[in-house]
């Protein structure tokens, strides 16, 4: 993983970050970890695909070949 | 410098010195080690050993069960496992392996 990555990632440990998924799923939680895979530990997340039906799972690791994008807290 | 130059003036020893800075560095990993538990998503994963949870699929197919071992490939071995399509009970497995690379996240139970 390139540094610029790690850094952007390191930046937002601790914050909630919205994440979207292959197939269309996206998540919203707060990031406690990240690995080269970008294998995500997310807390307190949150299953937002549906808009109107929010679904709650808490801890969660996230499989890195999932990942679409990340977009970090704004500064 | 100066003080490096002192401890080994005091110590007398090259030898001591050098066995004194290896410890001194030694320790100072290892309480940084302790200070701060590691984050990363298959350490995390790890410290779930022996406990429930579901882990969902790519395909949607969520699994529940107790995790006895999982690896660096992020392959998992659940015991007691329920199968679920759309929260609604499919099948249930004495053990299944479930290879890493379908999985699309773990839920970890009792986190909600």
């Amino acid at each position: 993983m390139s540094e610029m990555t790690t850094q952007i990632l390191e930046e937002s440990l601790g914050k909630t970050v919205l994440v979207r998924l292959r197939g269309g799923k996206s998540l919203r939680g707060k990031l406690k970890g990240f690995d080269q895979h970008l294998n995500l530990v997310l807390e307190e997340t949150e299953d937002t695909t549906n808009a109107d039906n929010v679904k709650k799972l808490g801890v969660i690791i996230v499989r890195g070949d999932n990942v679409i994008l990340i977009s970090p807290p704004p500064r | 410098m100066l003080f490096v130059g002192a401890d080994s003036y005091l110590l007398d020893c090259g030898l001591i010195k050098l066995l004194y800075v290896a410890c001194g560095l030694n320790i100072s990993l290892l309480v940084a080690l302790m200070l701060e538990p590691s984050k990363k998503p298959l350490n995390v994963l790890t410290k779930q050993l022996n406990t429930q949870l579901s882990v969902t699929l790519k395909n949607g197919v969520e699994y529940r069960g107790r995790m006895i071992r999982c690896d660096g490939y992020m392959n998992i071995l659940l015991e007691g496992a329920s199968e679920h399509v759309k929260d609604q009970l499919t099948a249930n497995y004495g053990s299944i392996l479930v290879r890493g690379n379908n999985i699309l996240y773990i839920t970890i139970k009792g986190s909600y």
